[in-house]
């Protein structure tokens, strides 16, 4: 299993292991570091051209869509 | 043309006020594949002023969108009457394209008043499109705010997500 999907399926599960309270969350200094320099960023103004990422998700509908069920 | 999209130009031409938050919000801040999430719902902030969402009803009117509010059609006729009551109860507007778009018109964004979030909106282009987008700071706010299980959940996944932006060095430990 590649490194990023290990991460976010570590994510998914201490989430899932703990109660699921509601109410607010505090965000850590890393966190909001790491929003802060996306803001920062070139990437992150106005005008800038994001047509990739609808069709990324477009993409990913898609290659599911066809999926079918093996066996 | 991406039903989305057509919405979002129908939009402009009522001159409809609008921000797109929520993790599509949060999807057009991406700057790699690694941090989009999927999602269906399309969630749009409006202030709250009758006026503007009556435009924003008509505008989906005209691209097909099926309105509701509380799971039944919205009622008929849609006018200034009614969108002062909806605005009145703060109460959502979701406009629907059978299976292909889910969109939400919400009067409501946890911690945040309208105002603050257009001031400071990013303007994303999508296939020559103008998207109004909350900023990233914004959105996560709003979900930290709110803290629902679905809030929890974006949150650690897309902290992790960015943790990937850092260099190696500034990067913090990874949870065990």
């Amino acid at each position: 299993m590649d490194p990023e999907t290990k991460r976010a399926l570590e994510a998914i599960d201490r989430v899932c292991e703990t109660p699921t309270p509601t109410g607010p969350v505090e965000l850590d200094p890393d966190y909001l570091k790491a929003i802060e320099r996306v803001e920062s960023s070139a990437l992150d103004q106005s005008g800038v051209d994001k047509s990739w990422v609808r069709k990324i998700l477009q993409e990913s509908r898609d290659h599911w869509r066809r999926a079918r069920l093996l066996g | 043309m991406d039903a989305f999209l057509s919405l979002v130009n129908a939009l402009h031409a009522r001159e409809v006020r609008f921000v797109l938050i929520g993790v599509w919000g949060a999807n057009y801040h991406a700057q790699s594949a690694a941090v989009v999430f999927t999602t269906q719902d399309h969630d749009l902030f409006l202030p709250p002023d009758p006026k503007n969402l009556l435009g924003a009803w008509t505008a989906c009117d005209e691209v097909g969108l099926e309105l509701s509010t509380s799971a039944e059609p919205l009622d008929r006729p849609r006018d200034l009457w009614l969108a002062e009551r909806i605005v009145r109860l703060r109460a959502l507007t979701r406009a629907a394209l059978a299976d292909e778009l889910l969109v939400d018109l919400t009067l409501v964004m946890a911690g945040f008043e309208f105002e603050t979030v257009w001031r400071d909106r990013r303007t994303f282009r999508d296939q020559e499109v103008e998207i109004p987008v909350a900023r990233l700071s914004h959105i996560v706010a709003s979900k930290a705010t709110a803290g629902r299980p679905k809030d929890r959940l974006f949150l650690e996944t897309h902290k992790e997500a960015l943790r990937d932006l850092l260099p190696k060095e500034e990067r913090p430990p990874e949870a065990s």
